[in-house]
């Protein structure tokens, strides 16, 4: 239903507030918690939203903890089938994220699987199922999280890999909060370097960790997002860490970076407390033009915001007022979405403690997911209509336009629980573009607004489809589209529609 | 001449000894300066202004006088109690030790022998600590203190033995402040919270039972329900600079710095060596831009505190003050490192 039928039928149903609806999705996340309270059991939850058989449909691919990897085929009308057996991707692999792109560049998009013990590549044949490569090599390490970055603009897509810490069954020790068994704090586990493979052609990735300068630095990874945040035509890579401090490499050129998270100033958030840094997401929040941070941490560190000055960043986390309101949350997955429909990018976030629900705070450990409603002058306030949704472990969010009815909606995991869909009611009147570009790197400007794009969004999760904005009540908007390579598209079209951007 | 004096002297001592009897800590000061300035040798009244001094929380000033009646009258004695008391109130326990061990000479109470213990203990002499908790018996402060004590020096079966023992105790407001102590010393602020719930359902109309709970709701991160119970305590408190520090605290983190800014500067006015209120006054002005008005209270808090080091370097860099920053800011990264491996 477009917008003007919308507000059309308003005039008859003004008073009927249609309730945001979530369904759940034929896929359990199993964390294969025990009593032992081992700490890969607290990290799954990341997942990938793409379109693996180009039908023009997103569907969804889940990777598992202690169960089978699941891909759900998009039939329309949000009904989703299991198509994980017929794809030949039902393994089991304790793993915990989940990244695609089409790094063969043969039209159909591929994934990576981030796990305890390996990193996994799946090759999409194009006939509806898919290879597992073993092509990527990280040396045993805990992956959580990737992303797909052509890292020096030469068309072949790079994989950064995310890795947590250097956790050993044999050596995990007890831990007590509040007198129960729970999760160890991370300060127990040491940390890891990150890594970085390029592609080179014909199914090839070298591993370039150490001449890059990535894996100089040692952190405790949990996520990653991508974008050319200096605005010098590279694209640069942000990283979350379990409580330390994140890591900014700055792109030089050539396969090298420097870490230089302080010297842009998103090295810790304001008050100087390395916190438990989770999902994030990077995508331009105040319509300047360049791509902002926000990140989820747990209950009393807030969700860190910091706008990109060109300079560098400045936190806003306090004049935002996201501390306020996030002050009392744990979150995992975050996502800028403009889920209103008026043309300034809010923030979704999915919510739960580190902790287990059986352990030291109990049933507390279980929040409902909240959204930030972004009020247009560098604030937020409260997102409404989410009251009602339930508690849950939540930890992946990834935020898409699954029914194709111009609002977007939100994919949710949880621990231990089924998959849920919530479906916007979008009843704002607010009109909207989406724009078809799927190459890593390519930068779209729809009227005053601004979406980079990434494989990699939120906690350990990928988005690859169609970029989403929100236009308020413009019915035709200027589009810029400037693909990697300094190709740049301009044209005006109407709104309420999606184009498609060929590279 | 002589006699019309002796009477001035006893008309002020009863106004002095009526003043405390009332609770008129500040009156009672000022007529015991009087008497002293009037008799300097009389060691007693000395001894009567320290008391004055103590019971209006002005620790220092009265731990002097407590030294100066000792210097008089060094034979063990009431002085020796008060003194050592007062350097437990001044958080000097290692120094409070001499003091109440001559105490204990004198009258080996079970008072005497509680601020014994926790002076062992707040000294980290824990095997001191323990003997002076034994000697209370099956109290419920005797077995807290074992309990606590055994556990730093890492005899757990005896730690259990003792908590479990206290865990048994006839439910008491008293009892479950106790325990809500231990929570806090183990990291377990939400058991605290519940400790001091049930503690504040038993003695209801107990205010500083309730002051204690807004603590632990603080430290556990509350903040909402921290709020409430502050608020409610405000006519009571509202001149204590921890009380304020931690009002404001939560203020800030729930409302904003302009909410809880108010609250910080008045702790930090009355009390300055309160460290902990001078780094969050020192973030909140910085958060509004107060930058130069920043850097003295972070400075401060730096010493204590290394992660307040990043919102300092920040100071310096924001008023140009570059060296400086460079120089905190790599303080900042290897303090802060090391705190984390």
């Amino acid at each position: 239903m477009n917008a003007d039928a919308r507000r059309f039928l308003g005039w008859f149903f003004c008073f009927a507030t249609v309730p945001w609806e979530m369904r759940p999705l034929p896929f359990t996340l199993l964390n294969g918690e025990t009593a032992k309270k081992q700490l890969p059991a607290s990290v799954p939850g990341g997942f990938a939203v793409f379109d693996y058989d180009n039908d023009g449909k997103l569907d969804l691919f889940f990777p598992n903890g202690a169960g089978s990897h699941a891909l759900l085929r998009n039939k329309g009308e949000l009904q989703f089938e299991d198509v994980t057996e017929r794809a030949g991707l039902h393994e089991s692999e304790f793993a915990f994220g989940a990244t695609a792109g089409d790094f063969d560049k043969d039209g159909f998009v591929d994934l990576v699987v981030s796990g305890l013990k390996r990193v996994l590549l799946y090759r999409n044949r194009g006939d509806g199922t898919f290879d597992r490569l073993d092509a990527i090599d990280n040396h045993g390490r805990w992956s959580v999280a990737s992303s797909w970055v052509d890292i020096e603009n030469d068309g072949d897509l790079d994989l950064f890999v995310v890795n947590y810490v250097d956790w050993r069954p044999e050596k995990e020790r007890e831990c007590l909060v509040n007198g129960k068994p729970d999760f160890c704090h991370p300060r127990f586990y040491g940390p890891t370097p990150n890594a970085l493979f390029r592609n080179d052609g014909g199914g090839k990735f070298i591993d370039i960790s150490d001449s890059s300068g990535i894996s100089k630095h040692r952190g405790k990874g949990m996520s990653a997002a991508t974008a050319d945040f200096n605005g010098d035509g590279l694209t640069d890579i942000f990283v979350t860490n379990d409580r330390s401090f994140a890591f900014y490499f700055r792109n030089l050129g050539a396969g090298r970076f420097e870490e230089a998270a302080f010297d842009v100033g998103i090295a810790a958030p304001e008050d100087g407390k390395p916190v438990s840094g989770m999902g994030v997401d990077a995508q331009d929040f105040d319509n300047d033009g360049r791509p902002d941070i926000v990140y989820t941490a747990l209950r009393d560190e807030t969700f860190p915001l910091y706008r990109n000055t060109g300079q560098g960043f400045a936190e806003v986390t306090s004049a935002s007022r996201m501390s306020v309101l996030s002050r009392s949350m744990s979150g995992w997955g975050a996502a800028f979405a403009d889920v209103d429909n008026d043309g300034w990018k809010d923030i979704v976030a999915a919510r739960s403690d580190a902790l287990s629900p059986t352990g030291g705070r109990g049933s507390a450990a279980m929040e409902p997911p909240s959204w930030f409603r972004n009020s247009r002058k560098g604030s937020f306030t409260a997102g409404t209509g989410w009251d009602a949704l339930p508690r849950a472990m939540y930890r992946g969010v990834v935020a898409a336009d699954f029914d194709e009815d111009g609002c977007v909606d939100f994919v949710f995991t949880a621990l231990n629980t089924a998959a849920q869909i919530l479906r916007n009611p979008c009843e704002s009147t607010g009109n909207w573009l989406k724009v078809d570009a799927r190459v890593p790197g390519t930068r779209v400007r729809v009227g005053q607004q601004w979406r980079y794009v990434t494989t990699s969004t939120g906690y350990a999760s990928s988005y690859l489809g169609p970029l989403h904005f929100g236009v308020g009540s413009a019915k035709e908007i200027e589009v810029e589209v400037f693909l990697p390579g300094d190709v740049v598209r301009k044209m005006v079209t109407p709104t309420n529609r999606t184009i498609k951007i060929e590279p | 001449m002589i006699f019309a004096l002796l009477l001035f002297f006893q008309s002020l001592s009863e106004q002095g000894a009526r003043a405390m009897k009332e609770n008129r800590f500040t009156d009672a000061e000022r007529i015991y300066r009087q008497l002293v300035k009037e008799e300097p040798n009389e060691p007693r009244l000395r001894m009567n202004l320290g008391l004055a001094l103590f019971s209006a929380a002005k620790y220092p000033e009265a731990s002097i006088e407590f030294e100066k009646f000792l210097k008089a009258v060094p034979a063990p004695g009431p002085g020796h109690f008060m003194l050592g008391v007062s350097r437990l109130k001044l958080r000097k326990p290692c120094e409070a030790i001499s003091a109440l061990e001559s105490a204990r000479k004198w009258q080996a109470s079970s008072q005497v022998v509680l601020e014994l213990g926790d002076a062992y203990f707040g000294c980290k002499r824990y095997a001191q600590a323990a003997a002076a908790f034994e000697a209370l018996g099956d109290t419920p402060k005797g077995l807290q203190g074992a309990g606590l004590s055994y556990a730093r020096l890492g005899k757990q079966q005896e730690a259990s033995d003792a908590f479990a023992k206290l865990e048994k105790l006839p439910p008491s407001a008293e009892l479950h402040e106790l325990l809500a102590e231990v929570r806090t010393l183990e990291n377990r602020h939400g058991d605290a919270v519940k400790e001091l719930e049930e503690a504040v359902r038993l003695a209801p109309k107990d205010e500083r039972l309730r002051r204690l709970y807004a603590r632990a709701l603080w430290r556990a991160g509350q903040y909402e329900e921290a709020r409430k119970v502050y608020a409610s305590l405000v006519a009571r408190w509202s001149n204590d600079p921890e009380f304020n520090y931690e009002y404001g605290d939560t203020l800030v983190r729930i409302e904003g710095v302009e909410a809880g800014l108010p609250l910080l500067e008045k702790a930090v006015k009355a009390a300055p060596e309160l460290i902990a209120a001078r780094g969050a006054l020192g973030k909140a002005l910085l958060q509004i831009g107060r930058t130069k008005e920043s850097i003295p209270h972070l400075d401060a808090a730096a010493q204590q505190d290394a992660t307040v080091l990043l919102p300092l370097s920040r100071a310096y860099k924001a008023i140009g003050r570059l060296q400086e920053a460079a120089r905190i800011e790599a303080e900042y990264k290897q303090r802060v490192s090391e705190s984390q491996n």
